[in-house]
């Protein structure tokens, strides 16, 4: 029995849950290790004592009417952690700051006659814990899941899932529901097979997609569209998810689409063939104008109609700038223009603009000056064509739209506040002005400001768009100034990139001591003469008239050179002034406007103190004048250059040309460089004339009737291939478009000129081809 | 076997002294709360009539706190609601003392300590009134369809008679309708109505 009860006492120390031993008076008869170690108790101290005694804390009062109860009553009972915690001050086993939670029953009995009640304590802080934990991830898992079902039910695709052999459908989205027309009860179950007609199957850990035209739904709510349908497979997983889309609507707009992209590749072919074309007929005239005009700049002319030839060949050679911008808009719009930067004189490049315009001007009578606020000679790197095709733009418009007064120009070069040189460029008129609403509309492409406007003054309106994007695309910008009846000032600006002045001479003449007086009744012309005089360190008089002139009383001053510039006056007051004393050593500038109805002055023909000029005085006209008052020479006449001298009249060309004024011009300029041409009028007839005769070189136009060129020379090459010499063909072509020069090799051409044809560039060409035959002829010769 | 008018109007005495006492201890636990404790019925029955009588009353799914206790007489002595009753007479009990998620996992130990407290205060103050000792073990909970938990309380069940009483559980605003059961064989019937009668006789003699 002893045995027992030892070896009971040592079991209750191994005991997982708290035990406690107390008597009929609660005072503590036996605990176990579980209860020392929790409570910290001591056996040899803590026997015989009541709980609160070794706890040194008390006891929850539940706790103590319980074993009031147990000792007195004998009757048992449990504490439920819910309403009693912690019993037992006892501490958390990981929270030594918080209590242990605790469930606790309380046994009574009985030994003999004395009564006995056992605490039995178990520690459920840790279970509590993972209870909430797991309360919480249930939370989570709960919240997403319904996430899921939510988006799930939420898209627009239908999505199902379905066992893997038999694609039987487990679970459907709303979107599955309405697609197939039946509610998820009667989907599940049914073989995805009798959903849909057509199916994509599946492949291990793969997603597989399938577009098809099939039918799909159940029962009376068949339909029939464009399915797209995606399957995901998971080894991991063992279920399908299938993703189903009707896109018929997408099916149908990319089809649409498709289509109205095919027409508009179409329409912009058809636009760029129109180009092609019409370069092509507007070139083929052209040429025949700029290469006439050749012709004739080389025959004897006296000044005035050296003058004028010029003035056709320049006008010919804009209208071809004109026209290959409006060929390059496309280009313009899409910012694709190229540039050719060359450095170039700013002076020379701005008369030779403003002889452009000056006949436009003076036709219309309108005064056009200009003041060049820069040191001489100034150089500057850029393109030229570009900013004069904006400053050409800018003076058509100012005149175009002026009717009275005139256009005055100031041309300045500046360090701009980024420390690089720009260009500025201020257009002034006195025409019809602009509002500030309709200012903004200035620049749009095809729009002119008035439709009645449109009939009184002309043009496409294109013209000011594509200055406005030239300038901006060359990095500068294009503004107005303007206000109804007071006319506009454009100012234009662009960076260039060096400026570099070379030191040109000035004139031996010690000019500054130079008397001079102007007689200007135009305030423009008046403030171009006057500047271009001070850009020389030379002041003037400047009076509007003779009247102004003698009511100033500068009646005694001797005159060196007197400028008159007083229109139909000019006569008139020549003959006051030379009749003073004042004036009898004076030489005399008149100033007159290039106009076809006035007759040079039969006067001042042969008189060497009198001289005409035409306005606005170019500054390389004002050196002589200044200096050794002598009559502008004409500018030196270039003779064409030959290629080899008398050699050309041994080179046998063949020119392939259709138009009879391109032959004419083509073959004048051959036959003045001493060649011996043959025409032929198209490719037939050029190939007849090689199988004839020897050439040594073909010029061959690309468009031509019965055969063109490129047919031509492919031909020659087949049936002249076993010849030693292989004849070169220069191909002349008018389309200017892009993939023209490649076109043209691959038919076996081996070089290509543009027209409209220059001498020069011409000549440039034969030379190139023609020296190695003559070098060859010559080696053989020797 | 059946109870005398006198008989049963001592007992309802002797209960309604128990549950008083049952529910001021209630209500200490529950944090003060008013909980008021009625045995509005009180009757001998056999096992097939409580089975009806819960069904009735509580339907098919319920809940017990059973615990044996022994003394002059001995038997079960059972506390039973239904399984949704039961839950919510805990809920009203806890109040705002612990947060809503821990309630759960401690609800059956809740309930059986308040079943322990109804029981126990029951047979202490019938022991107080036969002047004798009744002692009770500690308590279990039993959840599931009313047949088959009374079916755990009782063999041989022809032989048990069993004291009912109604139990009504009032707090707030709240009323929950219970039973206590108290199963005695034979023995301890006959037992039980002895005692009475001395008590009688003793209150007579006086």
């Amino acid at each position: 029995m002893s045995d027992l009860s030892d070896l009971l006492a040592i079991a209750a120390q191994h005991s997982s849950h708290g035990l406690i031993l107390l008597d009929q008076d609660l005072k503590i008869v036996f605990f176990n290790a579980w209860i020392a170690k929790a409570g910290g108790l001591k056996e040899d101290t803590s026997i015989g004592k009541t709980l609160e005694e070794v706890f040194k804390a008390p006891v929850a009062p539940r706790l103590n009417a319980v074993l009031n109860n147990a000792v007195q009553r004998g009757q048992s009972a449990l504490l439920s952690p819910a309403f009693t915690p912690s019993p037992l001050p006892l501490a958390h086993p990981n929270h030594p700051d918080l209590l242990m939670k605790q469930k606790v029953s309380v046994s009574s009995f009985k030994k003999g006659a004395s009564r006995y009640c056992l605490i039995d304590v178990s520690d459920v802080s840790l279970a509590a814990n993972r209870e909430i934990k797991l309360r919480e991830q249930t939370k989570l898992l709960h919240q997403t899941l319904n996430k899921l079902s939510h988006i799930l039910d939420g898209v627009s695709e239908a999505v199902l899932s379905t066992t893997c052999d038999d694609y039987m459908v487990q679970t459907v989205n709303k979107a599955a529901e309405k697609m197939f027309g039946v509610a998820e009860r009667d989907l599940v179950g049914v073989p995805l097979g009798r959903l849909v007609a057509q199916l994509p199957t599946h492949k291990a850990d793969q997603t597989v997609s399938f577009e098809t035209e099939t039918e799909y739904g159940l029962g009376e709510n068949k339909k029939s569209g464009f399915l797209s349908v995606t399957v995901n497979s998971q080894t991991s997983f063992d279920v399908l998810t299938w993703v189903i889309k009707d896109i018929s609507a997408l099916k149908d707009t990319e089809q649409t689409l498709i289509e109205a992209k095919k027409i508009a590749e179409e329409a912009s072919k058809q636009k760029s063939r129109f180009l092609a074309n019409m370069s092509h007929e507007i070139r083929t005239p052209l040429n025949g104008i700029l290469g006439m005009s050749d012709l004739l700049w080389g025959t004897t002319l006296d000044l005035e109609q050296q003058e004028y030839t010029e003035m056709i060949r320049k006008s010919g050679e804009t209208l071809l700038a004109i026209i290959n911008d409006i060929l390059d808009f496309s280009k313009i719009e899409s910012d694709k223009i190229d540039y050719d930067i060359v450095e170039f004189s700013l002076t020379d490049w701005f008369e030779d603009v403003i002889g452009l315009v000056r006949p436009q001007a003076h036709f219309k009578g309108l005064d056009l000056g200009y003041h060049l606020d820069f040191p001489r000679g100034a150089r500057v790197k850029g393109d030229p064509l570009r900013i004069r095709q904006v400053l050409f733009n800018l003076l058509s418009n100012a005149i175009k739209f002026t009717n009275e007064g005139g256009v005055f120009v100031r041309l300045r070069v500046d360090i701009g506040p980024d420390e690089r040189a720009w260009l500025f460029l201020d257009v002034q008129d006195t025409g019809i002005g602009i509002d500030g609403p309709d200012q903004e509309q200035l620049f749009l492409p095809f729009v002119q400001i008035d439709g009645s406007s449109t009939r009184r003054y002309g043009g496409t309106g294109l013209g000011l768009a594509i200055s406005k994007r030239l300038a901006e695309l060359m990095g500068g910008d294009l503004t107005v100034d303007s206000r109804v009846g007071d006319g506009s000032i454009f100012h234009f600006k662009i960076p260039v990139e060096s400026l570099q002045f070379s030191p040109m001479g000035r004139p031996s003449l010690a000019v500054a001591e130079l008397r001079v007086l102007v007689l200007s009744d135009h305030p423009f012309s008046a403030r171009h003469l006057e500047k271009m005089l001070a850009s020389w360190d030379v002041s003037c008089a400047l009076f509007t008239d003779l009247a102004a002139m003698d009511a100033a009383g500068i009646e005694s001053t001797d005159f060196h050179l007197v400028f008159l510039d007083c229109a139909a006056q000019n006569d008139t007051v020549l003959i006051a002034l030379r009749g003073r004393s004042a004036f009898a050593e004076a030489r005399f500038v008149l100033l007159r406007q290039v106009s076809p109805t006035q007759s040079p002055m039969k006067e001042a023909k042969n008189d060497p103190y009198v001289v005409s000029v035409h306005k606005p005085l170019k500054s390389g006209v004002l050196v002589p004048l200044l200096t050794g008052f002598q009559a502008p020479e004409p500018s030196a006449r270039k003779q064409p250059t030959t290629p080899s001298g008398n050699s050309n009249i041994k080179i046998h060309m063949l020119v392939v040309e259709d138009n009879p004024v391109n032959q004419k011009v083509i073959g004048r300029m051959l036959t003045k460089s001493g060649f011996h041409v043959d025409i032929a009028e198209n490719g037939e007839v050029a190939l007849s004339m090689l199988g004839e005769q020897p050439f040594d070189l073909v010029l061959m136009d690309c468009q031509m009737p019965v055969m063109d060129g490129y047919q031509a020379t492919a031909e020659i090459r087949e049936r002249f291939a076993a010849q030693d010499f292989r004849i070169p063909i220069i191909a002349l072509t008018a389309s200017a478009m892009a993939g023209d020069r490649e076109r043209c090799l691959r038919a076996g051409m081996d070089d290509y000129l543009t027209k409209p044809v220059k001498q020069d560039a011409l000549l440039q060409m034969i030379k190139k081809w023609v020296d190695p035959v003559l070098q060859r002829r010559s080696e053989a010769g020797a | 076997m059946n109870l005398s008018e006198t008989h049963a109007d001592l007992l309802k005495e002797t209960f309604n002294i128990g549950v008083g006492s049952a529910a001021e201890a209630l209500s200490e636990i529950a944090g003060g709360e008013e909980i008021i404790l009625t045995v509005p019925q009180l009757r001998m029955m056999t096992l097939g009539d409580l089975g009806r009588q819960v069904r009735d009353v509580s339907g098919e799914d319920i809940c017990s706190v059973t615990e044996t206790f022994r003394g002059p007489f001995s038997g079960k002595a059972m506390m039973l609601y239904s399984q949704r009753e039961s839950l919510e007479l805990v809920r009203l009990m806890l109040g705002d003392m612990i947060p809503v998620e821990q309630i759960r996992e401690m609800e059956g130990e809740a309930l059986c300590e308040v079943g322990n407290i109804v029981l126990n205060a029951c047979l202490a103050a019938m022991a107080d009134m036969i002047g004798s000792e009744i002692e009770t073990d500690i308590p279990q909970l039993k959840v599931g369809h009313f047949e088959k938990v009374l079916h755990q309380e009782a063999v041989g069940s022809d032989e048990h008679s069993i004291l009912y009483l109604r139990m009504d559980f009032t707090m707030a605003r709240y009323q929950l309708n219970g039973h206590i059961g108290f199963v005695f064989d034979l023995n301890s019937m006959t037992s039980l109505l002895a005692c009475l009668e001395n008590y009688l006789n003793s209150m007579l003699e006086m």
